[in-house]
């Protein structure tokens, strides 16, 4: 009987691990094909933002204690809570630096998800779409999309990969694959903590591993013919050997890792500290890498969220937070945009900050946590063409149920898809496309309302940039 | 064929009303399928026919002969000897074993090789390690993980049975981290209720159906090839119709009935001068019956049903007064699920994928996700009248033609052929093969402990967590697990590229000193350079460029050259 291969290609979390290099060399035939693309009704695109910093919040950020306060039998008598403006109350104990920041930031606090398992809800950040496992051995990561989609403005000097990932190997998800697309989309998974940027130490280093690079290459034109005809998962790994090593030798690429003692205490000595300040580098050095997803990890506070003795407590997640996301909003917002007159690299970045869903509001639960919450929590936005200090859509007065969804759809609360149009609308992305030529013969829409689990609208958050 | 096909599966009158095949393949008429001497089989135009050697070939070559698939010529010496030892032990195979090997006259010099590695304290190391990772034995198994490696390495050694290896793991009671090793797999998945150090009852600390759900779910995937984490919270239908059919057709329920085998069975922190000593817990079967309306922590509430142990493929019940756990690795080890999805695994590693795909999501409704039926039900029953012995697998495998085929494929290769093993497919190395590739090509052993012992290899350590942050960071980045999921492969990426070429594990191994000294001829030191990252003797053509790198600084260029193999994708592919 004739079997497709995408037929034998397994499902299920495994499969997200299975790149189009993966074990079959799969969807390689597919990968070097062009892909076959349609604009299924124009989207208009603002192309406000040429880099984009996602923070993803990985665990659940409990609403209701954060950016759509609620005073409740939960909130801690330690919480300080402080009227920023009008409509945003915040509790300096959890956000100080931020609370001197929030007008830079807006908030959609109407967001609804039909997930609440971590797994599940960490892979749509990642994906921009529900878990298909029927189809998720295709799906590409968005990052991956972004970067196929930016492939044609990479200059030559541009060496850095445009996708870098900070810690996506602590999400629950781990990082996903390229899906059908080729595998130089794939995200460069960076880890802070342990190893980082790999990047040669000295200028004698560089010089040992060019005359190194330079042999490995013509000796490899000799090994060729002994790998002829057996996979092309060789010349593969071959490609990111090049694209690895244009890395390595670029001085700017060391630069970005370089990271003192003193910004590293004012960021933070954490994951999400560390890679905003990643982020603040990569973008300063505009060397080919567009879009960053950070992963803060380990949010995930059933029990005891606000137990000081604990080593693990929503203070001490907030807190590492809000100095890496207020410094990295101030230093973007004082470095002078190379490339627009009188505006700054903040202007140029879009900086969105997601989380998979929310936390359980009133009291705290049975073990002095809050569990998952999935019909009402929130984003935050800043940055690249956004409007600062607005706040979209309202929750009620326990943060249980979504009263206005603040945009232009009515009742249609805002999904992580629409997060997403927003995104790709900041970076002049068309995201109404769809590509054609998967393996699953299936279009892959870059909004997929269909694949949703329930309604979802196909737009950007306008209210976000007007 | 299919009578014998139709004998197996008449286990139980549920087996074989789930096993109905939905429809009936029309009978074989070619005979040849069925025998087992030199048939012509259409190879490449010109290639030589390729002897069968045992059952394996049977299926896989009479299935290619039947649709005229062709297929790839036998491996080269080389590329099985290299072959051989990284699958059979996860090393590459020093410069002495191979030019050994090549020099060997002896017909039956590949099976002997099998033999010898499968006999090597090696073999022990390497799938020693492969079971921690898929038993997940790391951190969470506390001081028992010494014991629990101990206990693998020593199966091994003496190749028990797989199934009273397995009824080990499902039974094993006691005090987890000091005395009975097989009750560490159930011990590592508790489920915490409460952190109360007042907690009147110590049991509560632990939320015992929550932590059996866990464990069903587990141990079915690994040892059923069965993903039952779907109906652990809702029944299959309405959810499942375009993800597994069979499951479709199962409720919440009948997964309570699956988990009810582990119903009876506690888990108690144990205490000692009034700490808890966390990760140490005595596993007994005394407590009360699973219940179907018990408070769930990471589950949707339970809101009550049969409860009732029994096993979720054929129904079967423990038998009057049989203590519940020993009823489900009995029912477990006899059924022929359990063998299926054993050997499918393992076939798997050594074969690339497997027969069916996910090798932990079998759907037992769909028999068209079984490529090739009648192997996987000849390998399930060769590895029962084998007395479920782990070794005989590998070496039935290792010494069909079928494993033997080479990557190397001169005709149009057509992804239709893929399912037939038309030919090895390339694998990476895992990653602690790629560690341990590094150091014996450049001769410089790691410096770890395991337990008690210091070792050199990755693969010899009970916890690689301990290896250090740079070894650590290097095997991440392959793929390596961290025995708290269950392990999962990872895509190449520029990343590993990176490392391969910078990281500490490879440059702070290059000092070549001794060696440059103790072989002072170019050509023989490229030689032995090539052989012990390789494994193979340079060609003319990579002599030239390699005697060219050495001119100026020898040492230096050795070293660079040394360098420029480990990056080579010879050096990390298992081709």
């Amino acid at each position: 009987m004739q079997r497709r291969l995408s037929d034998i290609l397994p499902a299920r979390r495994d499969v997200l691990k299975l790149g189009g290099y993966g074990l079959l060399g799969a969807f390689a035939e597919q990968a070097l094909v062009p892909q076959a693309a349609r604009a299924a009704g124009r989207s208009n695109p603002r192309g406000t933002a040429r880099f984009v910093v996602l923070i993803e919040l990985a665990g659940a950020l409990s609403h209701v204690d954060s950016f759509d306060f609620k005073e409740d039998a939960g909130t801690q008598k330690d919480f300080d809570v402080r009227q920023v403006r009008n409509d945003l109350y915040l509790s300096n104990r959890l956000f100080p630096e931020l609370s001197k920041e929030m007008d830079k930031v807006t908030i959609v606090r109407s967001m609804k998800s039909h997930e609440v398992v971590h797994f599940r809800g960490q892979y749509y950040t990642q994906a921009g779409r529900p878990l298909n496992p029927a189809q998720a051995s295709e799906i590409p990561s968005v990052g991956s999309v972004i970067a196929m989609e930016l492939e044609s403005q990479r200059r030559e000097k541009d060496t850095f990969p445009t996708y870098v990932g900070c810690n996506l190997d602590t999400s629950g998800c781990g990082a996903l694959s390229t899906g059908f697309l080729h595998p130089r989309h794939s995200v460069l998974d960076v880890n802070l903590k342990s190893g980082g940027g790999a990047a040669p130490s000295s200028k004698d280093a560089m010089a040992v591993l060019e005359e190194r690079y330079r042999l490995l290459s013509e000796l490899d034109k000799v090994m060729a013919p002994n790998r002829a005809g057996r996979d092309r998962s060789f010349g593969s790994f071959r490609d990111f050997q090049n694209s690895a090593y244009r890395i390595l030798g670029d001085e700017r690429w060391p630069h970005a890792f370089q990271m003192s003692e003193a910004e590293q205490e004012r960021y933070g000595k954490n994951e999400v500290g560390l890679g905003c300040l990643l982020a603040r580098n990569l973008v300063n050095a505009d060397a080919g890498t567009r879009y960053i997803h950070i992963v803060h990890p380990d949010w995930d506070h059933h029990r005891d969220i606000y137990n000081h003795a604990k080593k693990s407590n929503h203070y001490i997640r907030c807190n590492e937070f809000d100095r890496a996301f207020a410094n990295l909003m101030r230093d973007l917002g004082t470095i002078k945009s190379p490339r627009l007159v009188g505006k700054t690299l903040l202007d140029e970045t879009l900086i969105v900050v997601a989380t998979e869903f929310g936390r359980t509001p009133g009291p705290l639960n049975g073990i002095a946590g809050r569990h998952h919450y999935n019909l009402a929590y929130l984003s935050l936005y800043a940055g690249g063409g956004t409007k600062p200090g607005r706040i979209i859509g309202k929750t009620d007065a326990t943060g249980e149920r979504i009263v206005e969804s603040g945009w232009k759809y009515g009742k249609q609360q805002i999904k992580t898809e629409n997060v997403y149009a927003s995104i790709y609308s900041a970076l002049g992305i068309d995201w109404r496309k769809e590509l054609t030529n998967t393996p699953s013969k299936r279009a892959y829409r870059y909004i997929d309302m269909l694949g949703a689990t329930e309604m979802a609208m196909d737009d950007e958050i306008a209210e976000l940039f007007v | 064929m299919i009578e014998i096909l139709f004998l197996l599966l008449a286990q139980t009158p549920e087996f074989e009303k789930v096993h109905k095949p939905l429809f009936t393949p029309p009978p074989q008429k070619s005979k040849e399928a069925a025998s087992l001497t030199t048939a012509y089989t259409p190879a490449r135009p010109g290639g030589k026919p390729v002897k069968r050697v045992n059952f394996i070939d049977t299926h896989i070559f009479g299935r290619m002969a039947k649709d005229r698939v062709p297929h790839a010529p036998l491996s080269t010496d080389e590329e099985f000897a290299r072959r051989a030892f990284l699958d059979a032990t996860g090393r590459i195979p020093s410069p002495e074993d191979i030019q050994q090997f090549l020099a060997s006259k002896d017909p039956q010099k590949r099976a002997k090789l099998i033999d010898t590695l499968l006999s090597s304290q090696a073999y022990i190391d390497k799938w020693t390690y492969y079971f921690e990772d898929l038993f997940r034995a790391g951190g969470r198994m506390g001081s028992g993980l010494n014991l629990f490696h101990f206990w693998l390495r020593e199966w091994l050694k003496l190749d028990r049975p797989v199934d009273e290896v397995v009824t080990d793991l499902l039974t094993g009671a006691g005090k987890s981290s000091f005395s009975v090793p097989g009750s560490l797999y159930y011990q590592r998945d508790f489920v915490k209720a409460k952190d109360d150090p007042d907690a009147p009852d110590a049991h509560d600390l632990v939320n015992q159906p929550d932590t059996v759900d866990e464990f069903t779910v587990t141990y079915s995937k690994v040892f059923l090839g069965l993903n039952l984490a779907c109906i652990s919270c809702h029944d299959g239908k309405h959810h499942l119709e375009k993800v597994n059919l069979f499951l479709t057709s199962k409720k919440r329920d009948e997964f309570w009935g699956q988990a009810a085998f582990y119903g009876k069975t506690r888990q108690i922190m144990n205490w000692e001068n009034g700490y808890q000593a966390n990760t140490e817990y005595t596993v007994d079967d005394t407590g009360p019956e699973y219940d179907p309306k018990a408070d769930s922590i990471v589950r949707v509430p339970r809101r009550g049903g049969d409860a009732s142990p029994r096993f979720i493929l054929n129904g079967e019940r423990p038998k009057e007064g049989e203590n519940y756990r020993d009823a489900l690795a009995r029912i477990l080890t006899t059924h022929p699920q359990f063998r299926r999805a054993f050997t499918n695994r393992i076939w798997a590693e050594f074969m690339g994928f497997g027969i069916v795909e996910p090798v932990d999501d079998f759907d037992l409704l769909k028999p068209d996700q079984v490529t090739n039926p009648q192997l996987l039900d000849a390998l399930a029953e060769d590895f029962r009248t084998h007395n479920h012995s782990f070794k005989h697998i590998l070496r039935t495998i290792m010494n069909s033609a079928a494993y033997q085929l080479s990557s190397r494929f001169d005709g149009e290769w057509k992804d239709t052929y893929t399912s037939y093993y038309a030919r090895k497919y390339v694998r990476m190395l895992s990653a602690p093969e790629v560690h341990d590739a590094i150091a014996l090509a450049t001769g410089k052993p790691g410096k770890f402990t395991s337990g008690q012992e210091s070792v050199g290899m990755v693969m010899q350590m009970s916890e690689p967590k301990k290896a250090g942050a740079d070894v650590q960071g290097f095997m991440k980045t392959f793929g390596q697990s961290n025995r708290d999921d269950m392990p999962k492969k990872v895509p190449p990426s520029a990343l590993q590229a990176m490392l391969l070429m910078q990281s500490k594990v490879v440059t702070e191994r290059l000092d070549l000193t001794s060696l440059t000294a103790e072989i002072p001829d170019n050509a023989q030191l490229i030689d032995q350079l090539f052989l012990r990252s390789i494994a193979r003797h340079p060609s003319k053509e990579e002599q030239t460029v390699a005697t060219k790198a050495l001119a100026t600084n020898r040492q230096k260029g050795a070293e660079n050259l040394l360098w420029a193999l480990i990056n080579s994708p010879e050096f990390l592919f298992n081709y």
